[in-house]
């Protein structure tokens, strides 16, 4: 899968090598728990973004400009 | 209070970069260990994770991260040791800034950590993360390994550990 710089902290020799069996599976289950993390992260960011866009429609639709609304939403957030 | 932080060795990544560098035989003789970070890795994409292990042991970790991105907040309940740094799509030369603190890596107990990290990015978007986390794991740390979740760390990336010897110790 690739490879590791060891650094040996005893001696302070630093050797580069390929990756173990051991540590290319731990790499692959990590890998795994990032991609899940990251898809997390994105869905709860769209999730996010899309209540921001619709209570700026809702307030647009009440007569509100976009400059009355960035106000507004700036004084929310303070 | 620290009182003494020494650096026990830092890694410069050469060219062609590596998926992983670890720290073997760390000395069991400081109170705390901090892993400081300066990476980038070639995802394709602005944001990548950071992770570290302890152990080469991907096992037992429970963590709570709190995310921003500059436009939106998240929270994440996970099961690693992750901060974020920026990746292949970010501005070119700039590489993040993550941090690891272990207090009492060499105790019997359970290990506690923080690890926070920014992905800078020079444009609308930047990441940053705190995360705290419990390693469930008596066993003393004795191994420290910094990955990019499986990607390459690009040339003129760095890590340092250091030891951490607090007052009265």
């Amino acid at each position: 899968m690739g490879t590791v710089i060891e650094v040996d902290c005893t001696t302070g020799i630093s050797t580069e090598r390929e990756m173990t069996a051991d540590e290319v599976a731990v790499m692959v289950a990590m890998q795994a728990q990032a991609e899940a993390d990251a898809k997390v992260k994105a869905e709860a960011d769209a999730a996010q973004a899309a209540q921001l866009a619709a209570t700026n429609a809702k307030l647009m639709a009440l007569g509100l400009t976009q400059a009355d609304i960035d106000a507004l939403l700036k004084a929310a957030k303070a | 209070m620290s009182v003494f932080l020494q650096p026990i060795y830092t890694q410069t990544v050469g060219a062609g970069g590596t998926t992983l560098i670890t720290f073997n035989n760390i000395p069991q003789t400081f109170t705390d260990l901090l892993v400081v970070v300066s990476a980038r890795t070639a995802f394709a994409a602005n944001y990548q994770y950071i992770q570290v292990l302890f152990n080469n042991n991907s096992s037992s970790y429970s963590a709570t991260s709190l995310y921003g991105s500059g436009s939106a907040v998240s929270t994440n309940r996970n099961a690693q040791i992750e901060a974020g740094a920026v990746s292949a799509n970010a501005t070119s030369n700039t590489f993040s800034n993550v941090s690891i603190y272990i207090p009492n890596y060499t105790s019997s107990n359970f290990k506690s950590y923080i690890a926070d990290g920014v992905a800078e990015n020079n444009s609308t978007a930047g990441y940053d993360s705190f995360t705290a986390g419990l390693w469930s794991n008596t066993s003393t740390i004795t191994r420290v390994d910094v990955s990019g979740a499986g990607q390459t760390i690009v040339q003129n990336s760095t890590a340092t550990l250091y030891g951490v010897l607090r007052q009265g110790v």
